[in-house]
């Protein structure tokens, strides 16, 4: 009982993918099976470097993996989620869901 | 601070994830194309009855799955995002092995025109599944009931009837899809 009144669900937040780009790429991921890097830097409103840099953290923790190749003479970026990068976000929303409900829950009490 | 932030968080991922699902939601282009040759099967079996409807499939069926897949890619490039294509191509070879073999092996009744009906319908279904679609799940579902009344009830024309059924759903479906789909698209 008392273990269960000293935990709080923020203790299962990822420090890597608490982000709000890193998080935006996994949901992105893990509805399709591949984005590529403009439909990414588009969709979160960030620029490309913001972006490359964020990418790098994801693939350093094997969460995401990048595939580069020529389509009609330029270079392109794709983009797919890991298995372990697809537990760890469902995770990560898990949690988040259940910081969320603990608030509003103590907000309301 | 942490909570309401993390509230924050949850809303902006949940909306680049649907906006995502929206996109890979499209399905007007095939919903359409294969209405319209269920429609103009339908009128080939009115006017040549016999094996000409068989031809039409087995013709129209494939190029319309080739120009089915050019599409997706075609949006693929467009819009930078895409789904895994296999599950709908295993779907999309189920259901032809499936509805030609069934219309095969009940050529003379009720099974060779509502078994591949059926078939088509349980793919549909899957389709509708796979792309989290509310109205193709309900125009499958209406495809499988027809399929199973012709079945029972054995009418006149009822190869007419059925595929006609699919057919103007399939293109409702479309059409509204597509209204969809120029909505997102900008």
């Amino acid at each position: 009982m008392a273990e269960e009144e000293s935990y709080h669900p923020a203790v299962d937040l990822d420090e890597t993918v608490h982000q709000r780009v890193r998080l935006g790429v996994l949901a992105i991921l893990v509805e399709a099976d591949r984005a590529n890097f403009t439909y990414l830097r588009d969709s979160l409103e960030v620029t490309d470097g913001n972006l490359s840099a964020h990418l790098n953290v994801l693939v350093n923790a094997g969460l995401v993996q990048l595939d580069k190749r020529f389509v009609e003479g330029r270079p392109r970026t794709w983009v797919r989620a890991t298995p372990k990068g697809r537990t760890t976000f469902r995770a990560e929303v898990e949690a988040l869901d259940r910081l969320v409900s603990r608030y509003r829950a103590s907000a309301k009490a | 601070m942490q909570a309401s932030e993390s509230d924050r968080l949850l809303g902006t991922t949940r909306a680049a994830g649907r906006r995502t699902r929206s996109i890979l939601a499209a399905n007007s282009f095939p919903m359409i194309l294969f209405g319209l040759l269920a429609l103009g099967s339908a009128a080939v079996a009115e006017a040549w009855p016999g094996p000409a409807v068989a031809v039409w499939w087995l013709v129209g069926a494939p190029l319309a799955s080739l120009a089915t897949a050019l599409w997706y890619r075609s949006r693929e490039m467009e819009h930078g995002v895409a789904a895994n294509a296999w599950p709908f191509i295993a779907t999309g070879i189920g259901i032809i092995v499936g509805a030609t073999t069934l219309g095969f092996l009940g050529r003379d009744g009720a099974l060779g025109y509502a078994g591949p009906l059926f078939v088509i319908g349980l793919g549909y279904l899957v389709f509708a599944w796979l792309e989290r679609s509310v109205p193709a799940a309900a125009m499958a579902i209406g495809v499988l009931v027809t399929a199973i009344v012709l079945a029972l009830l054995r009418p006149a024309h009822a190869y007419t009837i059925g595929v006609v059924v699919f057919g103007a759903g399939s293109v409702l479906v479309g059409v509204m899809s597509l209204v969809k789909e120029r909505r997102i698209d900008g």
